[in-house]
């Protein structure tokens, strides 16, 4: 290996380990809520990251006593929901916000759909009413549920600055910049009518 | 001081019996205190008022309040895709029941009096220490529809449904501006709730004219629970309205075609549909305001004058009156009148004229007693002949031995100028002069305690 050769590759690995770093940006945050009670099925999200190449994932959403489990799926752009029915008994996924209805099926069966649009999608039941799920589809990864207590960690984020987002069933909340740097950014949001 | 000078005034006043309208299963769907809507119930504080006006929800979007998540009969979603779907619902997680009772003991100081005669000189009459019992259903369908329904079983009456209507709001436009309300239930005549009295049923006193001639058993009074459809709503959050029709009383199969209109309004204080109230609070403690109002009502009602045979009367009756609500924190002073024409008041009589005058005064010493009293003047004059008065003075106090026990202590006195052909019991008066011409001089009827408690 030539001096050059291995300078070459020295700076490669420098950068690369560089590039790591700042992707490893963090941003922490809490979610507050009037009313509280709203609080949860909250989603804060990077709404844009330039030049974000995804590789398609499958995503299982389970029909599982009477409910859509989980409640929430974080997915991007191009990845696949299975939807899967483990009750005994016939459901149906329709989406009036993704403009489909995959149908009515039996015990067992599985069905899918690939999202190819940003948003949030309510999946129903036409069978039972009661039963909601959403699907958040991002235009990246960078996306995360609140806990309980509303708090969230969103990881890995490159650097740069971000519009930060926040989504709920019920309520709204502005915005806001993010600029990632060495320590984690913190952000907080309050959520209302 | 003033405190004292308050309840110096207010016992220089005047009181009846009482009817119910406090309904825990608010309590429970909200997981509050009944306090948060009545001083001492049935009576409702500013924020009462407006939950009540609002057809039964808290300002703003009633679910944001509710605590006892309900269970859901569908989810928003389906909204998107009505008619191809039915519009979701929701239901109480628990039956939205509530029960209650009252009765009351009554003495006579003076057995002589013409209520002690009525009891046939007793000293004490416990007849209707339990008089009667209550079942309330009282929720939301969803954020704009409610339901409300009273069920009374009566020692003496029976069983009735007093109430029972379903609250369409915010049909159009600006919230709580246009609603419809469906059902059996008291028409709205003035601002304020009916029973919204701390001495009595009802805040205005129910005069029935055909039954004081003795023309029928079943007389016709409008401020009663009817069968009705009424449009009401609060504009600007300060002017209230309301117009209904309702089935009145009848015979035959012939509607009575009566309806009725009233128009309120309210200075300062706390906003009549409690929005826009800027950080006011809307608690009695920070209550000033006047609040005026006017009503008129047009009634047919058909009945089978007490002849023999039978003569089938139709009596047409014009009202109207007005009613003010003047409020001083904890002290409160409601004042109405009302005048009545009655072309039929038996197939045999004239017509008649009749004006109903009342005053209640209360203030509210601490949280859990008031003392106050009413006073009710009720005057008949039938065409070409002498009029007919009856006075009746009541202090009395009220206790709030738990935020769902009260106790009323009241001590009506009264006196009459003459009495229609019947008396003046189916007024819920007491004065029995010995005939239509004798006048009776003011006489302390009776001390009644009540008891009232709802669970």
């Amino acid at each position: 290996m030539s001096i050059l050769t291995s300078f070459v590759f020295t700076a490669a690995l420098v950068c690369s380990l560089a590039a790591t770093a700042i992707a490893d940006g963090k941003i922490t945050g809490t979610v507050d809520a009037k009313p509280s009670k709203f609080l949860k099925d909250t989603i804060v999200y990077i709404k844009s990251v330039p030049n974000t190449k995804l590789t398609a994932r499958s995503v299982e959403l389970d029909q599982k006593g009477m409910e859509f489990i989980p409640h929430l799926v974080l997915i991007a752009v191009g990845d696949t929901v299975k939807f899967q029915n483990h009750d005994p008994v016939d459901h149906n996924v329709m989406s009036h916000d993704a403009g489909y209805d995959l149908g009515t099926w039996g015990p067992g069966h599985v069905s899918e759909h690939q999202f190819k649009a940003e948003g949030v999608f309510a999946q129903v039941c036409k069978i039972h009413p009661e039963m909601l799920a959403y699907v958040f589809v991002g235009q990246n990864r960078f996306a995360a549920i609140i806990d309980d207590k509303g708090n969230f960690t969103i990881d890995g984020v490159p650097d740069g600055t971000h519009e930060l987002a926040v989504w709920n069933p019920k309520l709204k909340a502005s915005s806001q910049k993010v600029t990632i740097s060495a320590s984690p950014a913190t952000v907080k949001f309050s959520l209302s009518r | 001081m003033r405190r004292l000078v308050n309840i110096i005034i207010v016992l220089g006043m005047v009181g009846l019996t009482g009817h119910a309208g406090a309904v825990p299963a608010f309590a429970r769907k909200y997981k509050t205190t009944c306090i948060t809507c009545h001083t001492i119930f049935p009576k409702l504080t500013p924020f009462g008022e407006q939950f009540r006006r609002n057809g039964y929800r808290f300002p703003g979007i009633d679910s944001d309040s509710t605590k006892a998540e309900p269970v859901p009969l569908g989810t928003d979603e389906q909204k998107k895709t009505f008619p191809d779907s039915v519009w979701p619902g929701i239901l109480s997680p628990f039956p939205p029941l509530a029960f209650g009772f009252n009765g009351q003991a009554i003495f006579h100081p003076d057995k002589k009096s013409s209520a002690g005669a009525a009891d046939n000189h007793a000293v004490a009459n416990f007849d209707t220490l339990v008089e009667e019992g209550h079942l309330w259903a009282a929720g939301s369908l969803d954020d704009t529809i409610t339901f409300f329904s009273e069920l009374t079983a009566s020692r003496t009456e029976g069983i009735d449904v007093e109430t029972a209507a379903l609250y369409f709001n915010d049909l159009v436009g600006p919230a709580h501006a246009v609603n419809l309300a469906a059902g059996r239930r008291i028409g709205t005549y003035t601002s304020f709730q009916s029973h919204s009295s701390y001495f009595t049923d009802l805040m205005m006193p129910r005069v029935p004219v055909t039954g004081l001639y003795g023309a029928t058993s079943d007389p016709f009074v409008f401020n009663d629970n009817h069968n009705s459809i009424e449009v009401n709503g609060v504009l600007a959050d300060r002017f209230d309205y309301a117009v209904g029709l309702a089935a009145g009383t009848n015979v035959d199969a012939r509607n009575s075609a009566n309806f009725y209109g009233h128009v309120g309004y309210k200075l300062g204080g706390s906003t009549l549909d409690g929005e826009h109230t800027n950080g006011i609070p809307q608690d009695l403690a920070h209550e000033q305001s006047i609040t005026l109002d006017a009503f008129v009502y047009r009634s047919i009602s058909r009945f089978n004058d007490a002849m023999d045979p039978p003569v089938l009367t139709k009596d047409t009756s014009v009202t109207f009156g007005g009613t003010i609500r003047a409020q001083r924190e904890e002290l409160e002073l409601d004042a109405g009148v009302f005048h009545q024409t009655d072309d039929h008041a038996s197939s045999t009589a004239p017509s008649t004229t009749t004006w109903s005058q009342w005053d209640e005064v209360s203030y509210l010493v601490f949280p859990w007693l008031v003392v106050g009293g009413r006073v009710e003047y009720l005057r008949i004059t039938p065409e070409g002949a002498s009029t007919l008065s009856d006075l009746r003075i009541s202090p009395g106090v009220v206790a709030l031995i738990r935020p769902n026990l009260k106790l009323i202590l009241t001590a009506p006195l009264e006196q009459a100028t003459g009495r229609p052909a019947a008396g003046w019991g189916t007024a819920g008066l007491d004065a029995a002069p010995a005939d239509t011409a004798s006048n009776l001089s003011l006489e302390l009827e009776s001390i009644q305690l009540q008891l009232w408690a709802a669970f």
